[in-house]
C-alpha cells in the first residue's frame, strides 16, 4: 500500500534520513521504533507531505507521492495524527473535528464521520462545545487521533500517542487504535518510543537508527530479539 | 462639544478599526505586520473617490437621496475590490517568496511595498490633494420656479490656452434670484436645459454612518470568521500551519484569502475616510495605516473584536485627550501633538502590555 | 594649528568639484548611519526603524548647542563640543528608547523604535520657534568656516575629510568591538539569546549597549550634517531617510562595513545625478523614488541578506579570484 525506497531527507544542509526504504501493507499495523531524533517523526512528515525527499521514491497505491504537497496528500488517503498533537486549542474540539473532514464536502459523509469518531471517543461528544485547550493531554490525543480519523483514511499516521500521557488513558488509546483498524480497516504505521507497547500492537516493526532502517521483522520476533530487548525495551 | 469631540472620535476609531481587521488578521495568520496595509486603504480610498467624481448617477434621475446612497453604494464595492485584489496581488508577488526568509525580511518587504505603493499613487495620481467632489442634485430647468432655494451650477466645457480640455462648473442662479421667463431664456441661450445643486455632506452625519457601517460590519466578520468553512480554515491555519496543512487546508488560499477580507474591509475604511475628510492624497495610508497597528495591538493583535475596540479607543483618545489637555490644562498645541500622542500611547502599550487587551500570550514558536 | 592646515584642503573647486563634494559628504553621512544601523540590525540583530530619529536629534542637538555657545567659544572646539553633545543627546534617546522596549520581539521593536523617530519628528515640528525652530527649521552658525577662513581650505572639502575620518574610525571601532569579548557576548546574544543568557551573558545589557552606541554614532553623524547644511529642517529626518539608511545596510550586506560604505556610494550618487538632472529627464527621474522601493522588495526577495551577505568586499574579491584561478587551472 505504501513503499518508501531509498529515500533521503535533510534540514538545510543536515541529512535526517539516509535512504529509508520501508513498506506497510493494507490492513497491517505497522511500527517504527526507535530514540530520540533517530528520524521516526522525519518519517511521517515526509510521508504526508510536510517535508520533501531529496532522493528517493514514496509511492502510495501504486502512485508516486514523494514531494507532493501535504495538503494533496490529505486527499488521497493519508491523515497524519503529528507528535505533539498539534490540535487547534483555539477552536472548539467539533471544530477541530470539523477542520479534520475539511476535504469532505459532502454534509451528511461529514454526519457519518463525526458520529463514528464518536463512538470511538464519547469523551470527545461530552466535550464537543469546549475549546481545544481546554482538554486534559489524553483527550487532547484522542481528539488528535479522531480529527485524523475524520477524513475517513486509508492510511493512519500516528506520532507518539502515548507521549506525555497518564498510563492508564494510554492503555485506553492502543485499545482505541487496535479498534480503528478492526473495525475501519484502516492501514496504521505508528510511531512509538514506549517500543514494548508499540510492539505488541503492531504486526510488523521497523528499528531506526540515525536516519536508517537497522532492523526490521514480525512485532513478536522484535519482542524477543536480545539486541532489541536491550537497546529499545530495557 | 464634549459630545461633539466624542463623536469625531468614534468616527475616526471606525475609520482605525476598518484598517486595523486587516492587519490583525493578516498578523495572525502569516505573523507579518504588513506595512502596505495602509496602503491598500490608500488606493481604496482613491477608487472612492473617482467612483463618487464620475459615477453621475444624478443624472439618471432618481428621487434623492437614492443617486447619493447608490453613489456611495457602488464606490463602497468597487474600492473594497480593488483594494481586495491589490492585495491578494502584493501577497502573491512580494510576500509569499519571502514567507520562509525570517520576520525581518518580511517586514521589510512591506515597508518597500508600502513606499511603492505610495511612489506609483504619486506618479499616476499625482503628488497633490484631491478633494471629494460634493454630491450634485440635478433639476430640469422647467422645474424651478420662484425664488431660487440655492445656488444652481452647470458644467461647461473649454480649452484653455495649451489646448486642454477643462470642465468647469459655472454658477448660473445664485440663491434669491428670481426664476422668470427672461432669466430662464437666458440660460437656455447659453445652451443648458439642466441645472444641479451641490449637496454638502454634514460630516455629523457621515460620522454616523461611518459608525453604522462598522457596526453592519462586525457580525458579518464575525460569522465569516467564527462560522464558514473558510474562516475555521483561517483560524487553524493561524494557530498552526502545519497541522492546517495536514487537514488538507491549502495555506496559501487561506492567505491569500485573508488578505483579500482584510483589505476589502480596509476599502470601505478609505471611502469612509474620504467621505469623512473630503480629500485623498497619495501619503494617505501611512499616518492612519500606523495608528490602526496601534490599533490592533491595543486591542490585541490576532483578535478580530479586539481591532474593533482597540480602533474606537485609538479614535476617541485620539480626540479626547488633546480636547481634555487643552481646555482643563490649558495647553494649547495640545492638537498638533496628538500624532506623537498615539505614537507614546503605542510605545507603552508594547512596553506594558504586549498582548493588548483580549490578545492571547504569545507562544514562541521553537 | 588644525588638522586642515596640515593637509592640501585648499583646492579651488568649480561646479563639477561642488558636486563631487556634495555627493562624498553625504556619502560620509549615509555610512556613517548606515555603520551604526549595521550594529544593530546586522550584528546585534534587532530591528530598528526609528534610526532617523537618533540622526535628527543629533543634528539638532548639535545645532541647539551651537547657537548657545556661539561666540562665546572659539570654533574648533565649539564644532567638537556641539558633536560631542550631540552624541550625547542621541545615546540618552538610545538609552531612554532602549531600556524598556529592547526586550520586546523584533517586529514590536521595530514598530516602536518606528513610532519613536516619528515623536522625535513631530516634537521638533512643535518645538518653540525659539527653542529648536519649528517646523521652519533652525540656522546653524558655521563654526568651522572660522577654520576654514584662516587657512584658506575649502569648506567643503574639510568637511568631506572629516566626514571620512570619522567613517574610517567608526569602521575601525566597530571592527575592534565585534573581535572584542563584548563584541562577541553579542553576537551570541544575537544568535541565540537563551543560550547565551545560560552562558552568563546578560543579553538586555548587551542589546541596550549596542543600541545606545549606534545612537551615538547616529547623533555624530546628525551633529556633522548640522554644521554642513547650515540649516536643518525637521522634514528632512523622516521615513523615508530611514529606508534610505536601511537600504544601503542591506545593500551592502547586514553586517559589512565595507559593503556599507560602498552601497552608500552607489545609492547617494544615483540619487544626486539624477537630482542634477533638468526637470523633465524622463521616466528613470521620475521614477526613482518607485525604483528605490522596488529594489527594496526585489533585493528581500532575491538576497534577504544583501549583495554579498554579511562578507566584506575583500572576501567577495578573494573568492572571485580563487573561483577564477580554479577555472583557469582546470582550462
Amino acid at each position: 500500500m505504501l513503499v518508501l525506497e531509498g529515500v533521503d531527507v535533510y534540514y538545510g544542509n543536515i541529512k535526517a534520513l539516509h535512504g529509508l526504504s520501508i513498506k506497510v501493507d493494507e490492513g497491517e499495523i505497522v511500527t517504527l521504533i526507535g530514540s530520540n531524533g533517530a528520524g521516526k517523526t522525519t518519517t511521517l512528515r515526509t510521508i504526508s507531505g510536510l517535508m520533501s525527499p531529496r532522493a528517493g521514491r514514496i509511492t502510495f497505491q501504486g502512485r508516486e507521492i514523494g514531494g507532493e504537497r501535504a495538503e494533496r496528500i490529505v486527499a488521497q488517503g493519508i491523515a497524519h495524527s503529528p507528535e505533539g498533537r498539534r490540535i487547534f486549542t483555539d477552536l472548539t474540539v467539533r471544530e477541530n473535528l470539523d477542520m479534520g473532514a475539511y476535504l469532505i464536502h459532502d454534509k451528511s459523509a461529514a454526519k457519518e464521520r463525526l458520529e463514528r469518531v464518536y463512538t470511538l471517543f464519547p469523551r470527545l461528544k461530552e466535550r464537543a462545545s469546549q475549546s481545544g485547550g481546554t482538554l486534559s493531554g489524553g483527550e487532547q490525543q484522542m481528539l488528535a487521533i479522531g480529527r485524523a480519523m475524520m477524513s475517513r483514511p486509508k492510511l493512519l499516521l500516528l506520532d507518539e500517542p502515548s507521549l506525555g500521557i497518564a498510563p492508564i488513558l494510554v492503555q485506553e488509546i492502543f485499545r482505541e487504535i487496535e479498534q480503528i483498524r478492526r473495525e475501519d480497516g484502516t492501514t496504521i504505521l505508528l510511531v512509538e518510543q514506549n517500543a514494548h507497547m508499540a510492539l505488541k500492537l503492531a504486526d510488523r516493526g521497523y528499528v531506526i537508527e540515525t536516519g536508517r532502517i537497522v532492523h526490521e521483522d514480525e512485532a513478536g520476533a522484535l519482542l524477543d530479539d536480545p539486541k532489541v530487548r536491550e537497546a529499545y525495551l530495557g | 462639544m464634549f459630545f461633539d469631540y466624542l463623536m469625531n472620535g468614534l468616527g475616526l476609531g471606525a475609520i482605525f478599526a476598518f484598517i486595523a481587521l486587516g492587519y490583525t488578521m493578516v498578523y495572525g495568520i502569516i505573523k507579518l505586520i504588513n506595512f502596505a496595509h495602509g496602503e491598500f486603504f490608500m488606493v481604496g480610498a482613491y477608487v472612492g473617490y473617482f467612483c463618487l467624481r464620475d459615477l453621475d448617477i444624478e443624472r439618471v434621475g432618481l428621487p434623492q437621496p437614492l443617486p447619493i446612497l447608490l453613489d456611495f453604494f457602488v464606490a463602497l464595492w468597487a474600492a473594497s475590490l480593488v483594494a481586495g485584489l491589490l492585495a491578494v496581488l502584493t501577497e502573491r508577488v512580494a510576500y509569499r517568496p519571502v514567507r520562509k526568509a525570517g520576520r525581518i525580511a518580511a517586514l521589510l518587504t512591506a515597508v518597500g511595498v508600502s513606499l511603492l505603493l505610495q511612489n506609483i499613487a504619486v506618479q499616476v495620481w499625482g503628488a497633490n490633494p484631491r478633494s471629494f467632489p460634493d454630491p450634485r442634485v440635478f433639476h430640469a430647468l422647467d422645474d424651478l420656479e420662484g425664488e431660487a432655494q440655492a445656488n444652481y451650477y452647470a458644467d461647461r466645457e473649454f480649452t484653455t490656452t495649451q489646448g486642454e480640455t477643462v470642465t468647469e462648473a459655472v454658477l448660473l442662479i445664485s440663491q434669491g434670484d428670481v426664476l422668470d421667463a427672461t432669466k430662464r431664456a437666458s440660460i437656455e441661450d447659453q445652451g443648458f436645459d439642466e441645472v444641479y445643486e451641490r449637496v454638502t455632506l454634514s460630516p455629523k452625519s457621515v460620522q454616523y454612518f461611518v459608525i453604522l457601517a462598522l457596526i453592519g460590519w462586525t457580525p458579518i466578520l464575525w460569522f465569516l470568521v467564527k462560522r464558514t468553512r473558510m474562516g475555521k480554515a483561517m483560524r487553524a491555519a493561524s494557530e498552526d500551519a502545519d497541522a492546517a496543512r495536514l487537514m488538507g487546508i491549502n495555506i496559501n488560499l487561506v492567505v491569500a484569502l485573508t488578505f483579500f477580507v482584510g483589505a476589502f474591509v480596509a476599502g470601505v475604511g478609505g471611502v469612509a475616510y474620504i467621505a469623512t475628510y473630503g480629500k485623498v492624497e497619495p501619503m494617505l495610508g501611512f499616518l492612519p495605516g500606523l495608528k490602526a497597528f496601534v490599533a490592533a495591538v491595543i486591542g490585541g493583535i490576532g483578535s478580530i473584536p479586539g481591532a474593533i475596540i482597540g480602533g474606537l479607543i485609538l479614535g476617541v483618545a485620539e480626540a479626547i485627550i488633546p480636547f481634555v489637555l487643552q481646555e482643563v490644562f490649558g495647553w494649547e498645541e495640545a492638537f498638533a501633538w496628538k500624532d506623537a500622542i498615539a505614537f507614546a500611547f503605542l510605545i507603552v502599550v508594547l512596553v506594558v502590555k504586549p498582548t493588548g487587551l483580549l490578545g492571547k500570550p504569545m507562544r514562541e514558536k521553537v | 594649528m588644525t588638522l586642515a592646515s596640515f593637509l592640501p584642503l585648499a583646492i579651488e573647486l568649480g561646479p563639477q568639484g561642488f558636486w563631487w563634494m556634495n555627493v562624498l559628504f553625504l556619502v560620509a553621512i549615509y555610512s556613517l548611519l548606515g555603520l551604526s544601523l549595521n550594529l544593530i540590525n546586522g550584528y546585534a540583530r534587532m530591528f530598528s526603524l526609528g534610526h532617523h530619529g537618533f540622526w535628527a536629534m543629533g543634528a539638532y542637538g548639535a545645532a541647539w548647542f551651537t547657537i548657545q555657545f556661539h561666540g562665546h567659544m572659539p570654533g574648533v572646539p565649539l564644532f567638537l563640543m556641539s558633536c560631542v553633545f550631540a552624541m550625547g543627546v542621541a545615546a540618552v534617546g538610545g538609552l531612554l528608547i532602549g531600556l524598556p522596549c529592547l526586550r520586546l520581539r523584533g517586529d514590536y521593536l521595530a514598530i516602536a523604535t518606528l513610532g519613536f523617530g516619528e515623536i522625535v519628528r513631530i516634537a521638533i515640528q512643535n518645538s518653540p520657534r525659539e527653542a529648536l525652530g519649528g517646523s521652519l527649521g533652525l540656522e546653524v552658525p558655521r563654526v568651522i568656516m572660522d577654520v576654514t577662513r584662516k587657512t584658506k581650505a575649502d569648506f567643503r572639502v574639510l568637511m568631506v575629510a572629516i566626514g571620512f575620518v570619522l567613517v574610517a574610525l567608526t569602521a575601525w571601532a566597530i571592527r575592534n568591538y565585534i573581535r572584542s569579548a563584548r563584541g562577541r557576548a553579542m553576537l551570541a546574544v544575537a544568535q541565540d539569546e537563551t543560550a547565551a543568557g545560560l552562558l552568563g551573558i546578560n543579553p538586555v545589557r548587551s542589546k541596550v549597549l549596542a543600541f545606545v552606541a549606534a545612537s551615538a554614532v547616529a547623533g555624530l553623524a546628525g551633529a556633522v550634517y548640522a554644521h554642513y547644511q547650515g540649516i536643518i529642517t525637521p522634514l528632512e529626518f523622516n521615513f523615508m531617510e530611514m529606508v534610505k539608511i536601511f537600504l544601503i545596510v542591506v545593500l551592502g550586506g547586514l553586517g559589512s562595513i565595507s559593503g556599507c560604505v560602498f552601497a552608500a556610494f552607489l545609492l547617494i550618487f544615483v540619487e544626486q545625478w539624477l537630482a542634477k538632472l533638468p526637470a523633465d529627464a524622463g521616466f528613470f527621474k521620475d521614477w526613482w523614488q518607485v525604483e528605490y522601493a522596488a529594489i527594496l522588495v526585489l533585493l528581500m526577495i532575491f538576497r534577504p541578506r544583501g549583495i554579498f551577505g554579511p562578507r566584506e568586499i575583500t572576501d567577495v574579491w578573494r573568492d572571485l579570484k580563487a573561483k577564477w584561478a580554479k577555472k583557469r587551472s582546470a582550462a
